[in-house]
């Protein structure tokens, strides 16, 4: 694994010299926005090195205990397929049938999955890939694309440059994995009346923004307009109940013209939505809970930390994020760096069920080879 | 409060998942989309991992047995099974329950599993009555599948099953309708495309709505003029009455099929079937009709009823039957044959007749004879192809019948008794033309009777040379009616096909048939018999010509034929023998009833082979190996045959052979004699060198001395290793080695071999391990002895071949019978191999794998083969692999008898002190006088008063005259030998004094044979000190004692082996060494108190030789203290009165000798007080 400051096509090239790739690697890339390089030349640079590789372009980086806006992280992974890119999410007839049959394997494997963040159907995406593999396949992975919420192309791999998709990789090793947030329930619960994708358009039968806007003022004394409406929001997200473990949060980023919310991943129709708070301290706690799920009681000699966690967490918690980090960095092993990305959107299995897309919350993966499990 | 509040959000939120999960069913009539839609809102909602639907088969199908398929799971990838069989154990979990829930802790877990990967978690599943059931799956332990989550489920489940209800009814409708579309497409094209005319009319008007293809061309209208009329114009004016009732049926929905008349356009009149129903067409009631012309068949049915006449008229009889054997047409001419049958048209045939056709190889067509009465028909039977019926034609065959079988009885007669004739037989008529020719005449001759029939005899058969005389004999006897060759039987000759000639024997008879003379002429070939007399003249040439004498006879003995070689041997002439009986030559059969049991066991044998004796005219015997065959020819002809050889020659070489034998087993006794003698003779030499060099040892000595001693001591015992494996050897070879049956522990002698060996293998730096097989009993019974010297020399051998490594003994059990252990050992080496050629005689005798290696290695190269030779004693069978540069593994499996604590022999126990020989009166009868000396020496160590004799006649004598307690006395004695002074001391002087008798005899036997003499045990020289002084404590009856070191060690401490160096902080000594050798504490004082009294003599010498600078003597005591100060491993002096003992030695007199002795001096000053103190406190 290595970073890298500055990342120049040539420096990317370079330091995909020294990791050493063998036939049945594939190269994960995990790019800062900011100063990122042309991800069309880039492909066409790595392309002609005959490597496989698969990454995204991401808000910002995580990489020890420290949180980086620029720059590119390189990992190999051994993998037991070629990074499959699966395309045209927005519409509701994208195909999954190129996805291989992994029948007993299932349980050396690890899917790691990078989706444009922006993109609609994730939930039916996620159905339809659950349906293929079940649960004998531990899921993680993270939205990509920009902080500014503008859509563009963020995904590539050897084949090219995707927006409106998705990049499974089968990784050949085992994972654990721990997913928390940390968000309370501050009032609900509310029916989300009438929803499209993501776009929250009735509470209660009502107009959304404005039971929203209602609820914050009355139960957080707070103001919220559409003006400033992402300042406010951030602290205030949505929570999709499920038995027995923490919402699922969704995020709202924006109001649109006629006064809908507009959030990152989908509400279904006629979800219980509750509308959430923080604590920085809960927050941060979360994420040290998420890290000792993933760790497990007896862990392996070596494993790699990835993580995804979500961006907003960044901007709510601001200068107490490093501490987010550092919570995580703290239960693992001195030789351990933890790396991963802001993401606009987590995924993740919690381990053994059903695949999901959370917004605002935290997922830590430990993945290790079979043998040292 | 807070609390209240969020007790309350939960239940809200609770009811709100349950409302979106509500609203998530029906979400499409599709039965696929519905389900996705509604289990994956489910599982985001609850840990759940897994849903399946199952839908009960008789929703789809009312008549199907209850059983379940597998309708939608989710994640598909789970789903394994597709259907269950009836009452699969979830029919009965579910019976009457709205849900079950079922932990994989109860039993039932495991058969409902229809999924795969799963091990741990819940199943509930619930009951959807009259559709099915539904199936999930968590393995979440927050057991979010728990009654009361599931409780509240229920209603939407139901909800559920309702709108998958809904989903299969509109999917069943769907289908139904796209089933009809596919049924009226169909319709359509059976109406428009049938190739007979089709309408469609309306039943109340009769006006015709539709009309298909063939209608236009069938009746010459246009399609459109056809759908302006009606059903009454197509029918002739007399049909309006019948149309009209037809119409009636159909109308009241009764389908009908008519032979009708229609009129088409140009007024022709034709015969139509009309077959009609009612149809539903475009929403009116209406007749279909379907229009056959038939006119043309009706014609043709007119003419064929006509020809159907025609068998009527047959004056023969004509059936026709069909293929169930029913007779559907019988004409008048048949009559007489049903009569006889008794049926009538409508009736079966006779099985009989019926089955014989069915049955027939070609049924097709077939012919049968039929008797009736005095009549016989001939019936053929005739398959109608694609009528299914047989046509049958009758003819009386009756006069025909007679006819031939007359004429068949007589030709029958005289061809079979012709074909059957052993001899050609050939008709010929007045010309000589053949008008008969048997198979015999064609086997003979080569002609076939097609060739022969006509031709001249004498062309066809007789040789050119005898063709004239033939013909003029044929002529003679038809003008004279002479033939002298008639009615007789001559030889001539006769030719065959090919031209060869050959005898014949012929008979010629004239006979007159129908007033015409004809020949019979009958001929056989006689070419086999002439070569049989001819082969007969050679057999006998033959037989006088062999050199054997060929002899039959009959059962008495009587000869009835001898050969010339058998005259010829016993001097008489062939005809004086044919006159002789067997036994007047054979002497064996003198004797009575010999010749009788000679007959009978050759009935048996067949073929015997004796030796006899002959004896011949003029009285001379000689010997004879005979070859007597018992041959019977026919019912009653039976021969003796004998072929007899004079084996004189023979006889003598054998006999030489036999003192050959005699003179070899002999030489071979002598040295076996050799040997033992040989082996006695350098074990007494060996017993005084090794026992002498013993005593030497003991005594103060130079360390040059010391070496060579060393050297004498090594040498000897290798010499006594080889002189045993001879000795070994020989008595293996001999058969005189026997093996002891007592009982031992294997475990026990294993590692005392590895103790034993150990030293070397560590000298080599390789390892040495031993494994025993536990299940091995305990104690076994065998001979551990000569196991130990197998095993120990297959170890040494690996040793001594291994140079990195290991070396590994292993005993393991191969089985265990009732009263049996069988063991298999193995000793494994990573040395350096043997060679393959070589390992096919590694076991012979003095052979190692090569010369060089007895030079390197030494040895007798006898080890192996002893060890092969006691292992076949021992029942089993050696085995050897090996290769070069990897190792060797010797294997062998023996056999061992299961033991117990009482097969052990009886362990001697020695309680009292070695002083318990103190003034035994020895007598020791022995000539040689080093060994003289050594016994002695030993003896007297023990404190016995020891007296000799140099031969056994001293020996009586000193018996006579003194009393002893004990004689060990020597075997091989000048003058009187051991054994005959045992004797005489035993039965002359008549005393029980213990006799030990003290020999190099090694030989089995010895033992006996002295214990026989009188003596009460054996020992073997060289014999182990120990080992004698425990034979003489057991005989003088005193109580048995500890056992000693050899006295040697023990009287003096000086002595020492190698020592371990080990002390204890605050003592000068260390007794560990001592604690090891005697168990006895007393023993160990006793060496204390010999140091404490010998050492201050020692120090004392040191001290004034030092001061009067006698280096030398400094030396020589500094050595004997030295030997004593390691025996207590006194560590502080350890370097230094080396130290003294070197520098005195080198007369270096400087500060540091007087200096050490000093040190010496201090030392033993404390370590005496030490040992004083440890006296004391015992």
């Amino acid at each position: 694994m290595m970073y890298i400051s500055h990342p120049e096509i040539s420096a990317i090239g370079a330091g995909i010299e020294q990791l050493n790739v063998q036939a049945s690697d594939s190269i994960l890339l995990l790019i800062a926005e900011q100063n990122a390089p042309n991800l069309d030349e880039l492909v066409r640079v790595l392309s002609e090195k005959g490597i496989s590789f698969f990454g995204g372009l991401f808000p910002a980086l995580i990489y020890g205990d420290e949180k980086y806006e620029e720059g590119i992280i390189l990992q190999k992974f051994p993998v037991f397929n070629k990074p499959l890119v699966i395309q045209g999410l927005d519409k509701r007839d994208f195909s999954l049938e190129n996805l291989p049959q992994i029948d007993s394997e299932g349980y050396q494997l690890s899917a790691l999955i990078l989706l444009d963040g922006m993109t609609g159907n994730i939930s039916l995406f996620f159905s339809r890939l659950y349906n293929h593999f079940g649960n004998s396949i531990n899921y993680l992975g993270g939205g990509a694309g920009s902080l500014s919420l503008v859509q563009k192309p963020c995904l590539f791999t050897e084949e090219g440059v995707f927006e409106n998709a998705a990049i499974i990789t089968l990784i050949r090793m085992k994972s654990r994995l721990g997913v928390k947030h940390g968000w309370q329930t501050l009032a609900g619960p509310f029916l989300a009346t009438d929803t499209h994708n993501n776009i929250l358009r009735e509470l209660n039968w009502k107009n959304a923004f404005e039971v929203y806007q209602e609820t914050i003022e009355k139960s957080a004394q707070q103001t919220i307009t559409a003006d400033n409406f992402f300042d406010i929001s951030k602290g205030f997200p949505f929570g999709i109940h499920k038995t027995g473990s923490e919402s699922i949060v969704r995020d709202p980023i924006s109001v649109n013209d006629q006064s809908e919310l507009v959030c990152v991943g989908e509400i279904p129709e006629n979800a219980a939505l509750m509308i959430l708070e923080g604590q920085p301290e809960n927050l941060i706690n979360a994420a040290a809970e998420a890290t000792q799920i993933a760790l497990g009681a007896s862990q392996p000699s070596t494993y790699d930390i990835l993580l995804f966690d979500c961006i907003s967490r960044v901007l709510f918690l601001e200068d107490h994020f490093k501490e987010e980090l550092k919570a995580v960095k703290q239960e693992l092993k001195p030789d351990i760096c933890p790396f991963g990305a802001l993401t606009l959107g987590e995924i993740s299995s919690y381990g053994d069920g059903h695949i999901e897309f959370f917004n605002k919350t935290i997922v830590v993966g430990m993945l290790y080879k079979e043998t040292e499990g | 409060m807070k609390k209240t509040q969020n007790i309350n959000i939960d239940i809200i939120q609770d009811i709100a998942s349950l409302y979106e999960l509500s609203l998530s069913i029906g979400h499409s009539l599709d039965i696929q989309q519905n389900c996705e839609k509604f289990f994956s809102t489910l599982m985001s909602r609850k840990n759940i991992e897994f849903a399946a639907l199952w839908l009960d088969n008789q929703v789809l199908n009312k008549d199907k047995a209850s059983s379940y398929s597998l309708l939608y799971a989710y994640p598909q990838f789970k789903a394994v099974t597709e259907h269950l069989l009836p009452h699969h154990p979830i029919t009965q979990l579910i019976q009457n329950k709205k849900f079950v829930i079922i932990d994989h802790l109860s039993p039932e877990f495991h058969q409902i599993i229809t999924e795969k990967d799963i091990q741990e978690g819940t199943y509930a599943i619930f009951n959807l009555e009259g559709l099915g059931f539904l199936k999930l799956f968590s393995s979440s332990p927050d057991h979010s599948l728990n009654v009361a989550d599931l409780n509240k489920l229920y209603k939407v489940i139901c909800s559920f099953g309702v709108s998958i209800q809904a989903g299969i009814y509109h999917r069943k409708s769907i289908e139904q309708t796209k089933e009809r579309i596919k049924l009226e497409q169909q319709y359509q094209i059976l109406f428009y495309e049938n190739p007979n005319p089709m309408l469609i009319y309306d039943l109340d008007n009769l006006k015709i709505l539709a009309v298909n293809d063939e209608m236009p061309t069938k009746y010459g209208y246009s399609r459109d003029e056809l759908l302006q009329l009606t059903l009454r114009d197509l029918s002739p004016d007399d049909h309006t009455f019948e149309l009209q009732e037809r119409i009636k049926s159909i109308q009241q929905g009764k389908d009908t099929t008519v032979t009708t008349k229609h009129r088409l356009k140009n007024q022709t009149i034709i015969d139509v079937l009309i077959k009609g129903r009612q149809i539903d067409y475009q929403g009116i009631k209406c007749g279909l009709k379907l229009i056959e012309d038939i006119t043309e068949k009706k014609k043709n049915e007119e003419a064929i009823r006509l020809l159907a006449k025609f068998p009527d008229e047959n004056p023969f009889p004509v059936l026709r039957v069909d293929l169930q054997a029913i007779l559907v047409y019988a004409n008048p001419a048949s009559q007489e044959l049903l009569n006889i049958w008794k049926i009538h048209v409508g009736d079966k045939l006779p099985s009989k007749i019926y089955n014989k056709v069915a049955h027939s190889s070609s049924p097709h067509f077939k012919e049968i004879k039929v008797q009736a009465n005095d009549k016989i028909y001939s019936l053929i039977f005739n398959y109608v192809a694609g009528a299914m019926y047989y046509n049958v034609y009758g003819s009386d065959i009756t006069e025909t019948k007679k006819a031939e079988r007359a004429l068949r009885e007589s030709e029958t007669k005289t061809r079979s008794i012709i074909k059957s004739a052993l001899d050609a037989v050939i008709l010929i008529d007045r010309d000589s033309s053949i008008t008969e020719w048997n198979d015999q005449a064609e086997a003979i001759f080569g002609w076939k009777p097609e060739e022969a029939l006509g031709q001249k005899l004498h062309e066809l058969i007789i040789p050119e040379n005898y063709r004239e005389m033939h013909i003029q004999g044929m002529k003679r006897y038809l003008e004279t009616g002479y033939g002298p060759v008639l009615n007789k039987r001559i030889e001539i000759t006769a030719m065959h096909i090919n031209g060869a000639e050959f005898p014949v024997e012929l008979s010629i008879s004239p006979i007159i048939i129908r007033g015409e003379i004809f020949f019979s002429a009958f001929l056989r070939d006689i070419t086999e018999r002439r070569e049989a007399e001819k082969e007969i003249k050679l057999l006998r040439k033959w037989i006088n010509q062999v050199s054997d004498a060929v002899q039959v006879s009959d059962l008495e003995g009587n000869f009835v034929f001898v050969n010339e070689e058998a005259a010829r041997r016993t001097g008489y002439s062939v005809y004086e023998l044919l006159q002789m009986n067997v036994k007047d030559i054979e002497q064996i059969f003198s004797p009575e009833k010999a010749w009788e049991t000679h007959i009978q066991e050759l009935q048996k044998e067949g073929n015997i082979i004796i030796e006899g004796v002959n004896k011949r005219r003029d009285g001379y015997c000689f010997p004879v190996e005979v070859n007597v065959k018992y041959i019977r020819i026919g019912e009653n002809q039976e021969f003796i045959v004998a072929f007899s050889r004079d084996i004189t020659t023979r006889k003598k070489a054998e006999e030489e052979l036999i003192h050959a034998k005699l003179k070899a087993e002999e030489a071979a006794q002598v040295k076996q004699q050799f040997l033992s003698t040989m082996s006695h003779e350098i074990r007494t030499p060996m017993n005084a060198i090794i026992g002498m060099s013993r005593l030497l040892e003991k005594t103060p000595l130079l360390e040059k001395q010391k070496e060579y001693l060393k050297a004498i001591k090594s040498s000897s015992q290798n010499l006594l290793v080889i002189i045993n494996d001879i000795l070994d050897f020989s008595k293996i070879e001999a058969g005189k080695l026997e093996l002891d049956h007592i009982g031992f522990s294997l475990k026990e002698i294993t590692e005392n071999l590895v103790k034993s060996t150990k030293y070397k293998a560590e000298e080599k730096g390789i390892g040495l391990y031993l494994y025993i097989d536990p299940e091995i009993k305990e104690i076994l019974i065998g001979d551990p002895v000569r196991l130990n010297q197998v095993l120990l020399n297959l170890s040494n051998n690996a040793i001594k071949f291994t140079y990195q490594g290991y070396v590994k003994i292993e005993c393991k059990l191969s089985c265990t019978l009732p009263e049996h252990q069988i063991i298999s050992f193995k000793v494994t080496d990573t040395g350096k191999g043997i060679r393959k050629e070589k390992l096919a005689n590694i076991f012979d005798s003095f052979t190692q794998e090569d010369a060089t290696i007895n030079r390197k290695f030494g040895g007798t190269g006898l080890g192996l083969t002893i060890c092969k030779q006691l292992i076949e004693l021992f029942g089993g069978k050696i085995e050897v692999a090996s290769e070069v540069n990897h190792g060797t593994t010797f294997s062998f499996t023996l056999p061992f008898k299961i033991g117990n604590e009482h097969d052990l022999p009886q362990s001697e126990e020695y309680t009292i002190e070695e002083s318990s020989l103190q003034n035994i009166r020895v007598l020791l009868v022995e000539d040689n006088e080093m060994n003289q000396l050594f016994a002695r020496t030993l003896l007297e160590e023990w404190g016995t008063l020891v007296d000799i004799a140099e031969d056994g006649k001293i020996a009586i004598e000193k018996v006579q005259k003194n009393v002893y307690d004990i004689i060990l006395m020597d075997m091989q004695l000048p003058l009187i030998n051991g054994l005959e002074a045992t004797q005489y001391i035993r039965q002359e002087i008549n005393t029980q004094v213990p006799i030990i008798a003290l020999t190099a005899n090694a030989i089995k036997g010895d033992e006996d044979r002295c214990l026989q003499a009188g003596m009460n045990d054996y020992i073997s020289k060289p014999f182990e000190p120990t080992k004698l002084f425990r034979k003489i404590n057991k005989f003088i009856h005193l109580p048995s004692s500890v056992l000693p070191n050899p006295p040697v060690a023990t009287q003096n401490a000086k002595n020492s082996e190698i020592m371990e160096t080990q002390t204890t902080p605050d003592k000068l000594y260390d007794l560990s060494k001592f604690e090891k050798s005697f168990k006895n504490r007393d023993t160990i004082i006793n060496l204390i108190q010999i140091f404490l009294e010998e050492t201050p003599g020692l120090l004392r010498e040191i001290n004034t030789n030092y001061s009067q600078g006698e280096l030398i003597q400094v030396a020589y005591h500094a050595h004997t203290l030295k030997a004593s100060l390691d025996l207590l491993q006194i560590e502080s002096l350890s370097e230094d009165i080396r130290t003294i003992e070197k520098l005195a030695k080198a007369q270096e007199n400087d500060e540091t000798l007087g200096s050490l002795i000093e040190k010496l001096n201090q030392v033993c000053m404390t370590l005496f007080e030490q040992l004083n103190q440890e006296v004391l406190l015992t």
